[in-house]
């Protein structure tokens, strides 16, 4: 399975929660990578998820989309590790960065260790 | 001056050349009418063998590093423009979270494509001066659009929706340490910049 985020969400993505504005974090989560990532589960494939294409990210746009799997829908990070397949030519340096966002979601709940 | 500049070496290496012409074989004195036959035939060899071998490829050589100079500072300078760019951003009191998304890669994809051509170049760009523009780069990154969660009691960066649009405002505190970031990354390029100079002739 695919998902362009370009194509299927925006080319430009937004901030982190819906109540902020179009095309967040949450939004994108909620709408497009939960139920894909729910699909992949179920029929046991890898989702590929192409990060190419848009005008960049925001560290709490992707935080919240992808580390949101982790603490809101409480997929395991080690399980999302093997299920997702982060595709970037642009900006290959965001795929450490969500795949740390993945694995540090759940050691650090939100607003404790905040800076 | 440039024509001037080659004429010049071109009559010292005639010069050379005829001197060495006589020395190789041996002829004490002449005359502009003795000259003109095999000997004099030598020397203009030898000249234009001097002029080939010697002086063409230095001139060819100090052209082409100057020219490779002169585009890596052209890419340098788009890097430096995109941190300004940032800089009138921040300075403002509040701007959409999407500009400054967008900003911020592309100064970091100019960035990393300034490496890339430097390197191809065989420019040496120190890799203490490229982990420390990355890092900044990435630092800025996060500093302008990394927010905390809903319930942090002061949130250092702000997001306000404004008919769908997100805008930022930063907090005093977070607005000196993008200020700092900011004045970090243009003190790398300017650090980059010394070192293209120094390295090129």
């Amino acid at each position: 399975m695919n998902i362009s985020i370009a194509s299927a969400f925006t080319r430009t993505p937004g901030a982190r929660y819906i109540a902020e504005g179009r095309f967040s974090g949450e939004e994108f989560r909620r709408e497009v990578l939960a139920p894909a990532v729910r699909r992949a589960r179920e029929s046991g494939e890898e989702l590929v998820v192409d990060l190419d294409g848009t005008a960049g990210y925001g560290t709490s746009f992707l935080k919240e989309a992808f580390g949101g799997l982790v603490r809101i829908d409480e997929i395991p990070a080690g399980e999302l590790g093997r299920l997702l397949v982060l595709k970037s030519e642009e900006e290959p340096y965001l795929i450490e960065d969500i795949t740390s966002y993945m694995k540090h979601a759940d050691q650090a709940p939100p607003g404790e260790s905040w800076r | 001056v440039s024509i001037l500049s080659s004429a010049a070496k071109y009559g010292f290496a005639l010069g050379v050349g005829f001197l060495l012409g006589k020395t190789l074989t041996d002829v004490p004195y002449f005359t502009l009418k003795r000259e003109v036959d095999l000997f004099g035939g030598w020397a203009l060899l030898l000249t234009a063998i001097i002029s080939i071998v010697l002086v063409r490829p230095f001139e060819k050589a100090k052209y082409s590093d100057q020219v490779r100079k002169n585009a890596v500072m052209t890419r340098l300078d788009e890097c430096l423009a995109l941190v300004r760019l940032l800089e009138e951003l921040c300075a403002r009191q509040e701007f959409a979270y999407t500009d400054a998304v967008a900003l911020v890669r592309k100064a970091r994809l100019t960035f990393k494509s300034f490496m890339g051509f430097a390197a191809n170049l065989e420019h040496p760009i120190s890799l203490e001066l490229r982990n420390k523009a990355i890092l900044t780069y990435a630092q800025l990154h996060d500093l302008l659009t990394e927010q905390a969660p809903l319930n942090h009691p002061s949130p250092p960066l702000l997001v306000r929706n404004l008919n769908g649009v997100p805008f930022v405002t930063l907090s005093d505190n977070r607005r000196v340490e993008v200020e700092r970031a900011l004045d970090q990354a243009k003190e790398t390029l300017y650090s980059v910049q010394e070192g293209v100079i120094l390295t090129t002739r």
